[in-house]
């Protein structure tokens, strides 16, 4: 068991998420991806999760972003306990935003409506959604690709396309699984530059999952797991 | 970009499949429109025929679908009946279903007392009446001169007798214009029923309600023993070839949707199992289950419509090609009207919801974390 | 509710009054399907579809029936109606009890000639046959209840009839009719000869009600020996058709030349 020291240079309000004694098994506890898992990540922080594959840190990226419910341990959410949020769905609408590590674009659509998909089904104002989406774009250096196709955009473009869908819907956390890992350095460091810039400009949390310790190194603070388990706490200052 | 583009989109990702829904879901469409409409149309034919020949009560022998054809004896019934107040004709009509030519199938052949009021609504095409009673010779409706390839001048062989065709006449009832007519004397020498009739009709006064014409039905159903009176609209109600036409079109209407139903089903399944992984995607980006729910039955509904919209297309091509084909020339008269139009595109929305239900909730209850872990 | 329960008991008599009982001897059975049979002149018109072994159709004709039934005695007047070469051809026959079964053949419109023909022979080519219609067998002395058998859904009991000795020029020697245990209607017959083989079976297909409650045949097959089938279809019919005094003359004419 380890503890993760819940003061962090860059904030000094409450945290934002925070985890006590979470367990999460798999198949009737032969497998254990998490095994009393704490921690505690503050408003505007950019955390990196690490670790050898199978640690669990995919696994608390997805209890973070509600997809999945834990076996045992309690989940907050600004002092809000997981377990008492009534609609998921809407918990996600409205504060997590998602990148994956295959970006998960809809290859049918252009990347402007790539970035709405979030959006639809929504009584939102269609044209108030559009404007925005049109921002992101121009934001993340994609004005001219707007109409472009998934097949159309190179690995580096897509990614961006993803990051704008995900703070489509202005989110207050984005969860990111290994998003530089289908990149060249380059369009990595790219990616890894756009996400500590909108970190700043809207105050984003980001908790981003790598197993690259050169990735890592770019976030405000590094946690190591192993065996479903935080190692230890390295605090990193940009 | 809003849900029911985002519908077309994914239908459109895999055309080959939909393509092969669309059509099957289409000709159950065309199907159920041309049995239907041909149904109808027969039942309103019947009813045409009935109306134009001016007759308010049919009379006949009880009987029942299984019986024999029973005719009988026109004198005493019809004497009797002409007693009736209000009752000013009672005319015989013995008709039978024969066949006068091996490569045509069985037509109608029909004896109408002559002279009688039932010869009024004909319009003479060519030729002739026939003049007196006892004249063999025959008249032929215009879709029978077609079907049988005769004009007049030649003969016809009904029951091993030859017969002259003197006139060709045009009537608003198919059933007539595809038949074969002769005066009543004529018709029961030719089938060796001397004196016998199926079917009496009667006319009343004309300013007679309804009221007073079911009045005088129910004296003769309480009178007559063994026989019943009935009008024409219920006669065609209870035509056999009617009935039985209308129970195929609703047995097509049931088995088209439940195959319908089920193709839309089925697509449905395969396309949210092949997407399974979006669909976790698309809950991971916060959509709510319910917007899951709508999308799949936008689709499917989506695909219904326009499979019943193309079937419409098809069944109303249908039913005029059969219309028109040599072999069922002057046996279809179809109706097709714009509230049964909208009736099936209302089925075919049914179909599409119900059939996608099952899928949609299935997709509904999608695991985001294990669907976005599918490759 | 005692009016009620009369009904049903009445029900129930008149249900036992039709079917046939356990104990019922084929005599008796016998003498109702003839009941069943009586008319005081009826008239049917019918299709014939003939098959022969190689199931190869041949023209179809159309044949014309008028009879009339009464206790002891049955007549039959057939007359074919087309094809033109069956047009005129007219036959009569009669069968009774304790009356040797005769036929005639009129030919020729003009003349009117009578000769004597085989009530047992095919008429128009096909498997339709006047001593088959007429059931002759019922009149017999050896009747025998041999059992029960369903054929085609039907329950149906089964009676053996045999003649002997045989009259001159007569074969049939033996029939077997599987008769509607309720309808008392024959659903199949199969007719033999002396040498014990099956000359032909009659099946019926479809039937219709008479006025007078009994079945009818509307659609049967008739199998003769050599494999050709004959499907007959009843189209038309009168079940009281008025019998004109001159209908059956023929039975009354002097045959012009008597064959053996």
């Amino acid at each position: 068991m380890s503890l993760i020291s819940t003061s962090s240079p860059s904030s000094k309000t409450l945290p934002i998420l925070r985890g006590q004694h979470l367990h999460l098994w798999f198949d009737h506890e032969k497998t254990k991806a998490l095994d009393d898992m704490n921690y505690a990540i503050s408003e505007n922080e950019f955390v990196a999760i690490t670790g050898p594959s199978g640690c669990g840190k995919s696994s608390l990226l997805n209890l973070l972003g509600t997809l999945e419910i834990p076996t045992g341990g309690t989940l907050f959410f600004r002092n809000q306990n997981y377990h008492d949020i009534q609609d998921l769905a809407l918990f996600r609408r409205q504060h997590i935003g998602f990148i994956f590590q295959s970006f998960h674009l809809i290859p049918t659509l252009s990347a402007l409506d790539n970035i709405l998909v979030p959006t639809l089904g929504n009584s939102q104002q269609k044209k108030d959604v559009t404007e925005r989406a049109l921002d992101l774009l121009n934001m993340l250096n994609l004005g001219g690709r707007s109409n472009h196709f998934p097949s159309q955009l190179s690995g580096g473009e897509r990614q961006r396309v993803a990051i704008a869908r995900a703070l489509i819907n202005q989110p207050d956390i984005l969860l990111a699984d290994e998003p530089t890992g289908s990149l060249d350095s380059i369009n990595a460091q790219q990616v890894l530059d756009i996400l500590c810039e909108i970190k700043q400009q809207q105050s984003l949390t980001i908790v981003m999952v790598t197993h690259d310790p050169a990735v890592a190194l770019r976030a405000d603070r590094e946690v190591r797991m192993r065996d479903g388990k935080a190692l230890d706490m390295t605090q990193v200052l940009t | 970009m809003n849900l029911i583009r985002f519908a077309f989109n994914n239908l459109y990702r895999r055309p080959a499949r939909t393509i092969l829904t669309l059509s099957a879901i289409s000709f159950g469409i065309a199907a159920i429109v041309a049995l239907t409409a041909i149904a109808w149309g027969f039942e309103a034919s019947w009813q045409k025929a009935n109306d134009a020949r001016g007759t308010d009560l049919i009379v006949t022998r009880l009987a029942s679908q299984n019986s024999m054809p029973s005719p009988f004896s026109a004198e005493k019934v019809q004497h009797d009946l002409l007693m009736i107040p209000h009752v000013n004709q009672a005319v015989g009509l013995l008709s039978e279903m024969l066949s006068v030519s091996y490569d045509s199938p069985p037509l109608f052949v029909f004896g109408w007392e002559l002279p009688s009021y039932l010869w009024q609504h004909l319009q003479l095409l060519e030729g002739r009446w026939p003049q007196t009673r006892d004249e063999q010779a025959v008249m032929i409706g215009a879709l029978a001169k077609e079907l049988l390839h005769k004009s007049i001048g030649d003969t016809i062989e009904i029951e091993g007798f030859s017969y002259p065709v003197i006139g060709v006449f045009q009537s608003s009832a198919l059933v007539e214009n595809g038949a074969i007519l002769m005066s009543l004397t004529q018709m029961q020498h030719t089938v060796d029923k001397e004196g016998k009739v199926n079917v009496l009709n009667l006319q009343v006064d004309a300013d007679l309600a309804v009221k007073e014409i079911e009045q005088i039905k129910k004296t003769i159903n309480n009178t007559f023993k063994g026989f019943m009176a009935i009008t024409s609209g219920e006669l065609v109600s209870q035509n056999a070839i009617v009935r039985i036409s209308k129970a195929m079109s609703n047995a097509t209407i049931l088995i088209a949707s439940l195959v319908g139903a089920l193709i839309v089903f089925n697509t449905m399944l395969m396309s949210i199992s092949e997407r399974t992984r979006e669909i976790g995607l698309l809950l991971a980006l916060g959509w709510h289950p319910r917007t899951i729910m709508k999308l799949i039955i936008s689709e499917s509904a989506i695909l219904s419509l326009a499979g019943g919209m193309l079937g419409m297309i098809l069944g109303i091509a249908l039913t005029y090609g059969l219309e028109h084909l040599e072999l069922m020339r002057g046996k279809i008269d179809a109706i097709v009207s714009p509230a049964f139009l909208l009736a099936v595109l209302g089925l075919s929305i049914i179909l599409g919801v119900l059939g996608g239900l099952y899928p949609a909730l299935k997709a509904a209850r999608t695991q985001p974390s294990h669907a976005l872990r599918q490759e | 509710m005692p009016r009620y329960f009369m009904l049903i008991f009445l029900l129930m008599i008149g249900m036992v009054g039709s079917a046939v009982s356990a104990e019922e001897s084929a005599q008796n059975i016998i003498h109702r399907i003839l009941q069943h049979r009586l008319s005081q002149g009826f008239e049917v018109r019918m299709n014939i579809e003939v098959f022969d072994a190689e199931n190869q159709r041949q023209q179809p004709l159309k044949v014309a029936l008028i009879g009339r039934y009464v206790e002891q005695q049955q007549q039959l007047l057939i007359r074919g109606i087309t094809p033109a070469k069956y047009t005129h051809q007219i036959y009569a026959a009669e069968v009774g009890k304790n009356q040797p079964p005769r036929m005639f053949r009129r030919y020729g419109v003009e003349n009117h000639s009578v000769e004597p023909f085989n009530i047992e022979s095919p008429l128009f080519d096909s498997g339709l046959i006047a001593y088959d219609m007429l059931m002759p067998w019922w009149y017999w002395h050896d009747q025998q209840l041999i059992g029960n058998q369903m054929v085609n859904g039907h329950d149906c009991i089964v009676i053996q009839s045999v003649e002997q000795p045989l009259l001159i020029g007569q074969e049939i020697h033996r029939v077997i009719s599987y008769i509607d245990r309720k309808e008392l209607f024959p659903w199949r017959i199969e007719i033999f000869n002396n040498e014990q083989q099956r000359l032909r079976t009659l099946e019926v297909q479809q039937v219709m009600r008479l006025e007078s409650g009994a079945l009818t045949a509307k659609a049967l097959t008739v199998e003769q020996f050599n494999h050709q089938v004959s499907k007959i279809f009843i189209y038309s019919g009168d079940e009281h058709y008025l019998i004109q005094p001159e209908s059956f003359s023929i039975l009354e004419s002097t045959p012009q030349e008597v064959q053996p």
